[in-house]
This record gives C-alpha cells, structure tokens and sequence, in this order.
C-alpha cells in the first residue's frame, strides 16, 4: 500500500498546480462559515478539516510545527503521575521525576530511604510511602528501557544525518532487560504501578520486534489487572502495532480504533498506524469492536481521509451510534468539503458569476445530505437536536434554500452560546442571500447587524453577496464600496463606477449604512475632487483632451494623493510600508520631460539624466512642471501646431511623439495614466504577461476593477514619421526616425505577445530584436541620415544599432 | 562507379536496421526487492541497469529534506544500480540559493550512506528527477553544477519532460552528462479528459518536433503503468496505481459510462483504497502497441542517437500485462 501512496504522491507533483507556495492557503480560499468547534468532543480538533495541514490546527503528529493552540500541551501521562500521588506532587516537578531525573538519583532515595542529599523537586515525602518507592523503582526500570524505545532518527526520513539511530535490541539484551521488568512486576503491589511495567514491557516486546512476546505480555501481564485507565490504552496500542507486524490488520484495528476512543492523546498515532486495506480486513475488524462507540470510530479511521464520501460514514455511525460525537465529526468534514466546493473566495477574473458555485454532480450530494438530515432531524435518536438543527438550517444556506434556512435557524433555542452564535450566523447569510435587491431596509438591517461584534470570515462573505447584487442592480458605487479605496480604480478607470461615485459622494443625505461604506474604506478628504480628476484622467487615457479637460477644470490645483511607498523589513523580517512624497503626486508635479527623450532609456535614472533632448523648449506654454490640466491644455495646442507645415509642425509632431512614447509601457511615464508615483512597481506592465485589454465580466469588484493595457505604440510611431516628413532640418529627421525605431522595437514585442515569444527571441538569441526585417527604419537612419551628428550619437550610445551595422543581419 | 553503389546500398541497409536499444528499468517502490517474475524480465530482456529511486526531496518548514527513503531488503547482484533522487520544484522555488550547495552534499551524503546494501558494484552514475521550470531553472542548474563539482568522477544524468524539450528557450538546458526524455505523461490526469494523458503518442510528436536539435545526449524512458483517475462527490481528483480496465469488471460494484470510463455502485476497496458510491473512475494504461508507435516516432527524430530505452517501471503488476517479446525494443 505505502508504494502506491509513494509512486501516486511522486507522480502527482507533476500535476499539482496548487502545491503550496509559502503564501498559499486552501483554508482561505473559500468561505467557511460553520464552526467545526460545535463539535461536542474537543479531543477530536485534530481531525476537523483542513486543507492546508494533514491535520487541523498543527502538522500533527510528526512533530513539524508546534505552537498552534493545540499543543498547548496537556501531558496526560504526567496527569495521570498526578492523580497517583494524590495531586501533591507539581506538573512541573513530576516532568523532572518522570523525564529528567537520573536513575542514581532516584536509586540514592531508595537505597537510604530518605531524601536526604535529593534535589529540591525530588524532596517529596510520598516518594518514600511504599507506593511512591514502587513508583520510583518502576521509574528507574522505564529508564533502562528508554534508549530502545526512542524513535530513531533514521526511520524519522526526514533528516539527512544518522548520528543517533534507535539502540537495535538483540535478544539476550531484550531477555536481560524483560527479565528485571519481570521481577519487577511480580515484587511489586500496586495495581497502578504494575500496570505500567506491563506496559514497559509490551512495548519493549514490540519494538524490539519480538512480536509474540508483546502480545503474550497483554494478555498475561496488562489483562489480569482489570484496570482500563490511560496506561492500559497505552499498552494496548503497543500490542495492536505487534498484530499489525504479523499482518493481523483486522484485529489491530479494532485494537487501534478502541485506543482511539479511549484515549485524548493518542488519537493520530492511531490514524497514522492504521491500515486496513480489504473488506474482509474490515468487516472482521468491526466485529471486534467491543462497543458502538468503538466501531464508530473505526468508521472514522476510515473515512477521515479528505476526498472520502463523509455521507457514507455518517450513514454507518448513525446505524449504530447516533449520539457519538464521531456522527457530528464527520457531519461537519462533509459540510465543510461542499463549503470549500461552492463557497470558493470568487476573483475579480471569475467567469463564473452565480454563487453558490456548485456543479450538478456537487449538487446532488448536497440533496443527499440534506434528506439524511432531515431525517436524522425527525427521529428521536439524536438528543443534542440544537446542533443538527442548526447544521441542516446550513445545508439549506448551501443549497441556496434561504427562507428554510432562516426559518429552521431562527427558531433555535440552545443553551450553548456557540450554538446559537452559528444559528445567528446561518440565519444573516441566508437572509443575505435571499435578497433579490439592496434596498433602504437592507441595508438598514444590515448595518444594525453589523454593530455587533461578528466574524470575520461571515463579513467578507455578506460584502461579496452583497457587492455583486449592487452590481446586478447598477448600483455600482456602492457595489466598489464594499471593497474598495478609489486606488482600487487606478489601473482600469471605469467610467460607471465613477459616474456611479461622483452621484454618491454629491447626495447631500447619506443613510447610516452609506456613511459606514465610505467610512470603511475612503479616508481621503477631497473625494469629489478625486473622482473628477478620475474621470478626467478616464478621458485622457482614451485620449479625448477635450473631455478631459473639462473635468480637470474642477479639480482643486492643490490635489495631491499618491505617495511614494518604500517597504521597509526590520530584523525579524516584519514589513512595513513608508509612505514618501513624490514627484507625480497624482494630480501635479508632473515634469517637462514627459515631452523629452534620449537615445537610451534608463527606468532608474533621475529625469536630467533620462532626458537630454530639449525640442520641447521651442513651445512657450510647455512649463517645466505641469499639472494634468496644463498637459492636456499643452497637447491640445501641440496638436494643433502639428497639423501645419514646416519644421515648427515637426517639431510638434516629435514633441507628440515623445508624449505618447513615454507614457507607453516601454516609457520612462509608464506610470503615468496608471495612478503609480514612479515607474518602478509596474513589471506587469512590461514583461511579458500579458495584461488584458477588455476585462471579463466580474463577480464583484473585490481586488479592484482590474488592469487594462493602455500600450498603444503605434501613436508615437506615426507622430515620428509625421515629424520626419514634415521636418527640413535633417538633424530633427534623424531624430524623428531613431525614435520611431524603438516603436518599432516595441510593435515587435507586441507582436511577439500575441504569439509565442519563444520564436521571436530569447535571452540566447537577441539577433530579432536587430536584424534588418525585423528593423527597416535602422536601414532608413543608415541609407538617409548617415551624415547627420545624431547618427553618430546613435551609433556610439545604441547596442542594437551597433550589432546592426556589424553584423548585417 | 560501382564502388559508390555498393557503398550508397551499405550505408542504406545500416540505417534500415537501425541498432537495437538495451534496455534499463526505473524501480519506484518503496521497498527494493525483486520477485522472481520480475527477474525473469530482467533476464530475457538482459537488462544491465536499473534506475533505482533512493528517496524523494521537499521543503518542510523551509528546509530540503529527504522524503519516502527506499527500504533496500536484498543487495542487487546483477545489474548496475543507479540511484535516482526525485526533487519537487517547490524545493528549489523556496530553498534559498546559499544552501544549494549543501542539499549537493547531503544528497550525495545519503546516497552513499544507502548504495553499500544495493549494491556491491562502483557507483557509476547518479540520476536527478525534477519536472524543473523557468523560474526555478537557475537554482536547480547551480544544484545539478555542485553535484557534478563533488562527484566528478560520476556520471550525473537527469530526466527531461517534453515540455522541456519543447520549451527549450525558457527552461533551458541542464548542465548535465545525459538526459532521460520522460516520454509520458502528455497532459494533466485531473483534467479528466477523454484523452489518455499518460501517453497520446499524436500529442507527444508534437512536443518533440525539434528534438534532433536538443544539444543533449538523451535516452528515453516509456511507460508501461498505468493507474485509475478517481473523483469523488464534489468533484475532486486522486490517482490510484496499477488499476487497468480489467481491474473493474465486476458489474456489481461499476457501471461502465463509456470506454475507461465506470461509476462506482457500491462502497469498496479497489486495490487497497476505499471508495464509495457514486465515484467515477476513468481508467488509464498503455498498450504494447502505443509503446511501438512511440518508439517509431522518437526514432524518425532521434535516429540513431539514443542508446536506451527504460521502462517505467519494473513491477509485476505492470510486467503482466506485456510480453517480454513486446517489450523488446524495434
């Protein structure tokens, strides 16, 4: 069996796309709304489910990461040590007499019947009652046992090192060491203590390999005592791993599966040894069983793996043990597996836009649970019928049955406060859910639910629902509100959502609900202002100045709202984020060299040393810094001028040109209609994923409104040669064609996008990016402009140009 | 004249009979014993090395660690032993790049720790696994450099994917002795596609139409398992091992939906696993056939330039279902 698991797990990796990145969690990935923790027995935590982990709230048993709320760790052996001397002995001083004491220490007590020359945590006078010296001497033997029972470092697999591996008992040392226990056992009279011999020497027996002997040891030394506390658990799951040795799978089940039931502590050794593999194996096995509870458990072994149908199990356990809380256990693995099915967190991208998200096949089960429930409901063999009200008033919510849902929640009466936290829960969603539009009492109510104290995990989902109805209803400000700042708009400017807002933040009443959603997401002071400068900049990106200058118009000169981020990590790697005035400020600031260019553009450069040309100082109404309004009002007049003759209108037409290069996604702009403070942050703009250019439909603007590629290379291009044809002065031509040969460059790579990139060049092999096909304006520059003093720049300062004159591709 | 004919006519019959393959196999198992069934083919079919997994590697808590080491019951008398290491990509995504080194070492540490009870031969080679990708390319090429550094006396290989070989420009070529062209596994099982995705010899020509170029020395590795793709009631996906249509004729416990396609009609265990009602299965294998086919297209690309096939893998629950006649190479 393990090979198969091995062959499957190492073939898997080829197809799993989800494996966890270190950021990744499947638990977070859908919303899960029922609370595993109403599960009447808190020993089972363990196994409520979870994707992420083999086993809820920590990596279990194998020890990986211990520090959740689960290993809060309750030593119930050390418990039991308490109880036996009467609770006077410390927790703390019990793990020094169990774990770190020597055996001279313990032999010192002994052998002087004092305790006298004992350190401090040892001077405990029940040490030297006859109960407490049996304990000690059963201590001192459990010592001499311990180098064979640690587990060793090399079946561990997960260390490359193999300095301490388990000590191999061979037979003399495994009679030497069985024979002192033997003594032991029959000098000593406490029921508890020899009990825990027994166990020693079960244990002993059985990772020594001595099979046999481990089982021989139950039956003779741990039976006759009749006493079924923790030890004796203890002892028999060393005797069902002795069975599982000699492939008695069946009757090491039902051993494991009692030690389950029995056991806080033990609980994934078991899950972990179990291994039943048949139905013969099975059948057999739960004839063994002693109890119903214990053949409950068995099913739970069984059916705990994540991709089992938990129905089936749930089924099995009701036939037999209605009350168990191993019925709820897997109640709730079931629920929250069509959770994570149709409760998927949905993305801006989705092309799904119903919710629940749930296939017929996913749905059908759901009607099989539901009818199960129902069932269960009706029947008197259930006696905590809060719990499973409350769970089929949730299935109802997943099967998108609302009103039953709340009806069934609503009439919950339970004394226990998490009970009727969850019905209150289920009862909000489903009323969320049931709405078919967000009006004036909707909101309303929800506000004044929202004034209590409510979960996290619930809130996010009644802002999706909600988000997409306004979206249904065209309600769009609202619907961006639920999950946005405006930044949220910055990279694809919708004109709805701003028309939508501006009408929003002009109403002059606002609800107590309206005012939360601005409160929960808008600090910014000016918000009207923000959104005509939205609304403008939505025009200019679309390049109609002329509408885009009428709302600039409104904006307050003094806008200012974007912020340089820098992040900073202190030692413990922590992030923070420090917020720094820029240079674009987001309404202002913006510099005259947006009209410039160079030979080469450097993204890291400081604007003097980005741009040296200087064609630009020839129009009078181009400052030297700008805010939006005066760039649109500077490339209105530009255009003008452009459309006239001579080198005045080349001249514009390359200052145009310069425009539109730069505020491309190859410019040193790129920022620029994208609401970034610098071009740094902005790599999506520029490799090469591809950044859509009309979204798909949304489910709701949670994660913003998206991107939209705003990369229209050709503009500058034309406006390039315009320049060089209208152009006398050959400098200016020479200039003109350059430019408009890093457009090329680009058309390239845009070309290269929409098909496989792979063919059009790599980082082996740059000759596309300068051979004469791919470049003809290189061949222009060189047969037209060769006398020119710019070639000559071009020559020294461009690589591509170089390598195209030498290597003549 | 005539000497030219008789030389055109030679070299025509040399390359008509095309040199036959040796054959290796990989051993995936956990466990490292060879049945007699197994011997058997490895007999007849005079199979001098065997491509043995020694352990996997994966990050936990950030660290690279060996996983699902082999337990090796007998020493290997007969063939060369070569030890395969297979190591997620995730290994190599988080593992930073200053402790790339030291995974070389312990790697080469544990190998050399478990090689004595395999074999009592010299160790010859050492094979690395990684379905690497263009991200994670450079990490894993200065892994594959500093194994090479401290084991320059052995051949160091790796297995190639065919989307590594198509993709050549953006995975790069590994810094290698000789590579095993995985020639499987041509699309993803959990699509659930009518398709067979361990092997559809039409899909896979297409991912080696430029192989010839491939500046490696390649061998190339077939499959011969096969497994069930099972999905369960909301429509999740897991493999089970070693399940053929045969495996499923029982037609109390499946429906056949249409061809390798069954449901589940009653709760039971299918080779160790438990399903349950309602599960679909699609079932996936390959026939003696599919292997010619596959070798026939790889030597119209490769022709003569590879020396071996290996076989994935060596189990008897696979052997079964091909002769050693079909398993012979062309």
């Amino acid at each position: 069996m393990k090979k198969y698991i091995l062959f499957i797990a190492s073939i898997a990796f080829l197809f799993n796309n989800t494996t966890a990145c270190s950021w990744y969690s499947e638990d977070a990935s859908y919303y899960n709304l029922f609370n595993q923790n109403l599960i009447s027995d808190k020993t089972l935590t363990p196994f409520f489910l979870t994707y992420d982990e083999s086993f809820y709230g920590d990596a279990g048993f194998d020890g990986e990461t211990n520090e959740t709320e689960l290993n809060e760790d309750i030593d119930y052996n050390i418990l039991e040590w308490k109880k036996f001397f009467d609770n006077q002995v410390s927790v703390k001083d019990l793990n020094y007499l169990v774990y770190q004491s020597k055996p001279e220490e313990l032999r010192n007590i002994l052998s002087k019947k004092s305790l006298q020359g004992a350190s401090l945590t040892l001077s405990k006078s029940i040490y030297l009652t006859e109960k407490g010296m049996e304990a000690l001497r059963y201590l001192i033997f459990a010592k001499e046992c311990e180098p064979f029972a640690v587990a060793s470092e090399e079946s561990s697999d997960d260390s490359w090192y193999y300095g301490s591996i388990r000590k191999k008992m061979t037979k003399p040392e495994f009679m030497s060491t069985a024979k002192d226990g033997n003594i032991l056992y029959a000098n000593t009279k406490n029921a508890d203590i020899k009990l825990r011999i027994a166990y020693q020497l079960v244990r002993l027996s059985h990772y020594g390999g001595f099979n046999d002997d481990a089982i021989r040891y139950f039956k003779t030394y741990v039976e006759p005592l009749k006493l079924k506390n923790l030890i004796y658990y203890y002892a028999l799951e060393q005797k069902a791993g002795a069975l599982f040795n000699q492939k008695k799978y069946a009757e090491a089940g039902a051993n494991y599966a009692s030690v389950f039931h029995h056991t806080p502590d033990r609980k994934l050794q078991c899950y972990a040894s179990f291994r039943i593999s048949n139905q013969m194996d099975f059948d057999k096995s739960i004839a063994l069983c002693k109890t119903s509870d214990e053949k409950a458990a068995l099913y739970v072994l069984r059916g705990f793996n994540k991709f089992s149908n938990g129905l089936s199990e749930m089924k099995n356990i009701y036939a037999i043990a209605p009350n168990s809380a191993y019925l709820e256990l897997m109640a709730c693995r079931t629920l929250l597996q069509m959770e994570h099915n149709s409760f998927e967190i949905p993305s801006t991208y989705n092309d799904n836009t119903t919710f629940p998200l749930m296939d017929a096949k996913g749905k059908l089960f759901l009607q099989k649970v539901i009818l199960f429930t129902e069932n269960l409901v009706k029947s008197n063999k259930v006696k905590r019928i809060d719990f499973w009200q409350a769970y089929l008033a949730h299935l109802y919510l997943l099967n998108g049955q609302y009103i039953k849902s709340k009806n069934i929640a609503d009439k919950i009466n339970s004394n226990e406060t998490q009970i009727m936290t969850q019905a209150q829960r289920t009862s909000f969603c489903a009323y969320i859910g049931s709405l078919k539009t967000i009006d004036k009492t909707a909101e309303e109510n929800i506000f004044k639910h929202y004034t209590k104290n409510i979960d996290e995990n619930e809130q996010n989902f009644v802002y999706d629902i909600l988000a997409h109805n306004y979206i249904l209803q065209k309600d769009y400000a609202q619907a961006f509100l639920c999950h946005n700042d405006f930044s949220g708009l910055y990279s694809s400017l919708n004109i709805n959502i701003i028309n939508s807002l501006i009408d929003f933040f002009k109403k002059e009443t606002k609800s107590a609900f309206e005012q939360q959603l601005i409160k929960k997401h808008i600090t910014s002071k000016q918000p009207l202002q923000e959104l005509y400068d939205l609304k403008g900049t939505y025009y200019f990106k679309k390049d109609d100045l002329v509408s885009a200058l009428v709302w600039y118009k409104k904006v307050d000169s003094k806008l200012s709202f974007l912020k340089i981020h820098e992040y900073n990590y202190d030692d413990n790697g922590q992030e923070s984020i420090i917020e720094k005035d820029g240079t674009f400020n987001g309404y202002s600031n913006i510099s005259a060299g947006i009209f410039s260019c160079s030979i080469q553009t450097y993204f890291d450069q400081n604007l003097q040393q980005a741009f040296t040309d200087k064609t630009y100082k020839n129009f009078s109404f181009i400052k030297e810094t700008m805010n939006k309004q005066e760039l649109v009002e500077a490339l209105i007049e530009l255009k003008k001028l452009a459309n006239g003759t001579g080198d005045n209108a080349a001249k514009a037409n390359f200052v145009l040109g310069n425009f539109y290069y730069n505020t491309s996604n190859w410019g040193y702009y790129r920022n620029f209609f994208y609401y970034e403070p610098g071009n740094y942050y902005l790599s999506y703009l520029y490799t090469y994923s591809k950044s859509p250019v009309v979204l798909k439909p949304t489910y709701n603007y949670n994660g913003g409104t998206g991107t939209i590629n705003n990369n229209k290379i050709k503009q500058p291009y034309d406006y390039f040669l315009l320049a060089e044809n209208k152009a006398n002065d050959m400098e200016l031509k020479a200039k003109a064609v350059f430019q408009a040969s890093k457009c090329e460059l680009d058309l390239y790579f845009d070309k290269c996008e929409n098909s496989n990139y792979a063919n059009c060049w790599s980082y082996d092999n740059y000759k596309p990016l300068y051979s004469s096909s791919n470049r003809p304006l290189f061949k222009k520059l060189k047969d037209r402009y060769s006398k020119t003093a710019y070639y000559n720049e071009i020559k020294s300062n461009c690589n591509y140009f170089k390598y195209y004159l030498k290597f003549k591709l | 004249m005539r000497k030219i004919w008789v030389l055109i006519f030679v070299c025509l019959l040399l390359n008509s009979c095309q040199q036959k393959k040796n054959i290796a196999f990989y051993f995936w198992e956990s466990n490292f014993q060879i049945s007699d069934f197994e011997q058997h083919y490895l007999d007849s079919l005079a199979v001098q090395q065997l491509y043995v997994r020694f352990f996997d590697v994966d990050i936990k808590n950030g660290k690279a660690v060996p996983v699902g080491t082999i337990q090796i019951h007998e020493k290997n008398k007969y063939q060369q032993i070569i030890p395969v290491v297979f190591i997620t990509n995730e290994t190599f995504k988080v593992l930073p790049q200053k402790e790339v080194t030291q995974l070389a070492s312990n790697i080469q540490r544990k190998i050399s720790f478990l090689y004595p009870n395999i074999s009592d031969k010299t160790l010859q080679e050492i094979q690395i696994d990684c379905d690497w990708t263009e991200s994670t390319k450079e990490k894993y090429f200065h892994f594959l450099n500093e194994l090479k550094q401290q084991n320059k006396t052995l051949q160091i290989s790796a297995t190639i994917r065919l989307h590594q070989i198509r993709d050549r420009i953006q995975t790069g070529i590994p810094p290698i002795d000789k590579g095993v062209l995985m020639y499987y596994a041509t699309s993803n099982p959990l699509d659930f596609k009518d398709k067979n995705s361990i092997l559809d010899n039409a899909v896979a020509q297409n991912y080696i139409k430029n192989i010839d170029s491939y500046p490696l020395k390649l061998d190339v590795a077939l499959p011969i398992y096969s497994w069930a793709i099972v999905e369960n009631q909301v429509g999740e996906k897991r493999l089970i091992n070693n399940i053929r249509n045969e495996d499923l004729i029982d037609t109390s416990l499946y429906q056949k939906l249409k061809p390798n396609f069954y449901v589940v009609k009653k709760a039971h265990y299918l080779k160790g696993n438990y399903i349950y009602e309602d599960f679909t299965i699609k079932t996936e294998s390959i026939s003696a056939q599919d292997l010619k086919i596959a070798q026939e297209n790889i030597a119209k690309k490769l022709k003569n330039k590879w020396e071996k096939i290996l076989y994935f893998q060596l189990d008897s629950s696979n052997l079964v279902h091909y002769s050693v006649q079909q398993l012979k190479t062309n």
